[in-house]
């Protein structure tokens, strides 16, 4: 059998193709583990906030946030330990964790320092996830990116159009989008 | 010398596609098939040729209700696929110098 030049790199090509296209799927389907925990926690929390006490509120969040952050650093090590890396589990929870309580702790200290209203702070949120996932889709996947922009636009437009129902929109679209769009990445 | 058996075109994307994932990692029939363009008939017989070549792992199970066939690189599989791999690129160098 011979090879040559031409067909080397036509063979080299594919095969930078297709582990593009590979290592994008895995990204997206362990994003989509996050967007479903996520989705989960923002759907219980907004529904309860449309109904709950304005003092319960807050307890209810920083609970649903604790429940979130040890999900999703369970989720992290366990993928890890599936996956058979070489690297000690324990530092990927360790950064998954840190992860989730850097952004949140940065998005509570904006929302604290600029004293924001309550349908800023709802807002506020799905806005900022969608940003962030925008921009990670950007190096991470295409689809990563659609998915933070759309997240972006319904809270925009919720925040705009909603009302009262401010709670419930961002329920169905934020995490009910987050929930689809996990379920649209593992297609 | 080129591995025979990987060289050809679809078990060579059927190989980099397994390669990339990690250790542990499946690639279910049904998104290998769109990976790597291929109909059913002509993906599952590439598949057995590179199981009884040693070079992946196939599993059936069911989903569900719905079997399903995955399968994964071994680590005789992907050291073919390096090997190959250098060979390519070995083919690319000698013929720029």
């Amino acid at each position: 059998m011979t090879v040559d030049r031409k067909e080397a790199g036509a063979l080299l090509n594919d095969i930078a193709g297709i582990e593009t296209r590979v290592r994008e799927l895995l990204i997206y389907a362990r994003v989509s583990d996050y967007l479903f925990i996520w989705g989960v926690i923002w759907i219980v929390g907004s529904v309860a906030s449309q109904f709950l006490g304005v003092g319960h509120v807050r307890n209810m969040w920083l609970l649903l946030d604790s429940i979130g952050l040890l999900a999703t650093a369970g989720t992290a090590g366990y993928r890890v330990s599936q996956r058979g890396g070489t690297g000690p589990t324990v530092f990927v929870i360790a950064r998954a964790a840190t992860s989730v309580f850097a952004f949140t702790a940065f998005g509570t200290l904006w929302i604290t320092l600029t004293d924001m209203g309550w349908r800023e702070q709802v807002t506020f949120w799905p806005s900022f996830i969608g940003f962030a996932l925008f921009a990670i889709g950007l190096w991470a996947g295409r689809s990563i990116a659609i998915a933070g922009a759309v997240i972006f636009a319904l809270a925009l437009l919720g925040y705009a159009f909603a009302g009262d129902y401010l709670n419930l929109w961002m329920a169905a679209a934020g995490g009910g989008g987050m929930i689809a769009i996990g379920a649209w990445l593992r297609r | 010398m080129p591995d025979e058996i990987i060289h050809q075109a679809v078990r060579l994307k059927i190989m980099a596609a397994l390669n990339a994932c990690g250790a542990r990692d499946f690639i279910e029939f049904t998104r290998l098939k769109a990976l790597v363009d291929a109909t059913d008939g002509n993906l599952g017989a590439h598949l057995e040729t590179l199981a009884r070549a040693g070079y992946i792992g196939l599993e059936k199970r069911f989903e569900g209700k719905r079997p399903q066939t995955r399968a994964r690189i071994t680590a005789a599989g992907r050291k073919a696929f390096a090997e190959h791999v250098a060979f390519l690129r070995n083919i690319l160098d000698s013929s720029t110098e």
